[in-house]
């Protein structure tokens, strides 16, 4: 129980209440690991979520080239490995122990079973790691909005704000689309009953990020495009397709969307209030249960596509410069 | 659909490329980590070695065999050191209205025409439109085309559109040659009322330049019977270093990025760990030049 009154008052999850603390530390193993030793390596598959209790650990990741970069590091009261619970990807960093550390452990099956038991503590934990991923992804944004090393011809001419249209039977795509599987057909009924229903034109800005509104969008058919405005354009961060969700950092913070969103292709979205989103964030309903499911595995892959991002645009220009000062 | 496999820089033991990693380009006959498909209709590869003669000229294979029981290019591939690759297996429909045949097999290359060219990827409707990208190609390309494939259409526009087709060209103008060839194919798409997703991924190379691009038409666009293959964007990865081999038992690059003049460019990575591997961004294009001892590459969007 040593960690349980430390998270309390400190930490990534001190936004769980006390009682969702309490369980939390009940569910989980201790875990120990001396300095130099290794806690997951990239590309693993991720099997638990760890919650560091003392000590100091690096997290690094595999670049181009074998070489290795440092991303962070991290100490008492923060978690690592977050993803575990939320998707079924592999690990995508490498975490190492710089010091003697020790803290909890929480297997991902142990957890997703209790989950499925609707255990209320649970529901608790996976909305605030949510939270946790969506800053994290706020953080990288920010970071690739900071490099001047973007690529200049990744800039596009500004396009257009254009009216958009409510089409009928949104429901019929749902069965097509894999990533939303889990809802089902009356989920997707439900769901198009809450939502407004939109096709937007190849090309346009979405009207949800010129005004400023919050509003989770579903892409349905067609793709949309995540792009930073710079000066003298706008640069390519992500590309949304079919069964996938836009808009959730600024849902989760509630801060301005720092991306903008474009019809890469004629698109048909559709989209919910932020109203709507939050009343069904802890929702232990069948319904929000999948919706939010999918809500998690959407933010891991925003996360890991921003971080890509990031790193492609750091190691082309290592590689470039070097080949600039073999020419000297 | 198909697997592509290129590769730029230093020059390397061809069979390390095809054959060796655990998830080499002959494993993704039927094995491919990332596309749920055979690639059992060819294989084709225009390989330069700079140590033969004309080096600039590119040692061509093809066979509509499947390339596992190919003894010949085994035996090819162990002896073969290329400074660049473009090579290809290719898949298609499991149907008798396929053809499989020598003139179908990828790279194409005009005769006189450095620049080579893979595709991974099909164009709905082809047989439909091809008839309206007639005007857009040189009669002496349009004449050479002897397969049927969509994929040789797409080569035909590109080499039309290049300032000088028969000279090594510019990354610039091989880029602005593919902007004109994927534009046109759009116009066509919508002339003729075409709207299922279909995907365009494309390496092209002439021994000095290499430009991979990922680029798919009407994403994400598909009739509610038949999204297979549309919601996710055709993947295309690469990775860079200084020194591919086997290093730690594994197959890689090494030598850092700050280190690096090799690039390798794939329809998916060679190794199942593909932590030093990173995707080419969707609807872009990755260039990787020589410039004198110089080696750049660079990534630029194609906002067609």
């Amino acid at each position: 129980m040593f960690l349980g009154v430390f998270l309390q008052n400190s930490g990534q999850l001190s936004a769980l209440s006390a009682h969702a603390l309490a369980e939390l530390v009940k569910a989980t193993d201790q875990f120990t690991i001396r300095r130099g030793e290794t806690l997951f390596r990239q590309g693993m598959l991720a099997d638990a979520l760890y919650i560091i209790g003392s000590g100091k650990l690096e997290i690094t990741t595999r670049t181009p080239g074998d070489a290795t970069a440092a991303v962070s590091a991290i100490g008492p009261g923060e978690v690592v490995g977050e993803f575990a619970l939320l998707d079924d990807g592999l690990r995508s960093a490498n975490v190492t122990a710089m010091a003697n550390s020790k803290g909890l452990r929480i297997p991902r099956e142990r957890f997703l079973a209790l989950l499925a038991d609707g255990k209320p503590w649970t529901l608790e934990l996976i909305d605030t790691l949510r939270c946790l991923v969506a800053s994290r992804t706020r953080v990288t944004l920010e970071r690739i909005a900071a490099e001047e090393r973007y690529d200049v011809s990744s800039l596009r001419v500004p396009a257009q704000v254009r009216e958009t249209a409510m089409v009928g039977d949104a429901a019929g795509l749902f069965p097509a689309l894999g990533r939303l599987a889990e809802l089902g057909t009356e989920g997707a009924a439900k769901l198009t009953d809450l939502g407004t229903c939109l096709t937007i034109p190849r090309g346009t800005l979405s009207t949800e990020a010129a005004s400023e509104r919050r509003a989770l969008t579903i892409v349905l058919r067609g793709a949309l495009r995540s792009v930073l405005p710079r000066r003298e354009g706008r640069e390519q961060i992500m590309v949304h397709g079919p069964g996938e969700m836009t808009g959730l950092v600024g849902l989760f913070d509630k801060s301005q969307q720092s991306l903008e969103l474009e019809a890469a292709e004629d698109t048909v979205a559709l989209q919910l209030p932020q109203a709507m989103f939050d009343a069904m964030r802890r929702s232990p309903e069948p319904f929000a249960l999948a919706l939010f499911a999918a809500v998690g595995r959407q933010l891991v892959r925003d996360q890991r596509r921003a971080n890509r991002h990031l790193g492609r645009a750091v190691s082309l220009e290592q590689f470039n410069q070097h080949c600039r000062r073999s020419a000297i | 659909m198909c697997r592509i496999l290129s590769y730029l820089g230093s020059p390397v033991l061809l069979d390390h490329l095809l054959y060796a990693p655990d998830s080499s380009l002959l494993n993704q006959t039927t094995a491919a980590q990332m596309l749920s498909m055979l690639n059992l209709a060819g294989f084709g590869m225009a390989a330069w070695d700079p140590s033969s003669h004309e080096p600039h000229t590119p040692y061509r294979y093809r066979t509509t065999q499947v390339a596992v029981f190919d003894r010949n290019l085994k035996e090819l591939a162990s002896k073969l050191k290329v400074g660049a690759l473009l090579s290809h297996i290719r898949g298609v429909p499991m149907t008798s209205t396929v053809q499989v045949n020598d003139q179908n097999v990828h790279p194409f290359r005009f005769d006189g025409v450095p620049l080579a060219m893979a595709h991974n990827g099909d164009l709905a409707g082809f047989r439909d439109m091809r008839f309206d990208l007639v005007p857009h190609v040189r009669p002496e390309f349009a004449r050479a085309i002897s397969g049927s494939t969509d994929s040789e259409w797409i080569y035909a526009l590109v080499a039309s559109a290049l300032p000088d087709a028969y000279a090594i060209n510019s990354p610039e103008a091989i880029l602005d040659a593919i902007r004109d060839a994927l534009t046109t194919i759009r116009k066509v798409r919508e002339r003729h009322g075409i709207t299922r997703s279909s995907s365009a991924n494309l390496i092209f190379c002439d021994g000095t330049n290499l430009v991979a691009v990922r680029y798919t038409f009407d994403f994400g666009r598909f009739d509610v019977s038949q999204l297979q293959g549309s919601a996710d964007f055709l993947s295309m990865w690469y990775t860079f270093g200084r020194d591919y081999g086997l290093h730690d038992e594994e197959w890689k690059l090494i030598g850092g990025a700050a280190q690096a003049n090799s690039i390798v460019v794939a329809s998916e990575p060679l190794t199942r760990d593909f932590a030093t591997w990173i995707e080419v961004p969707e609807y872009s294009a990755l260039v990787a030049r020589n410039d004198g001892s110089r080696r750049i590459a660079e990534i630029h969007a194609l906002s067609v």
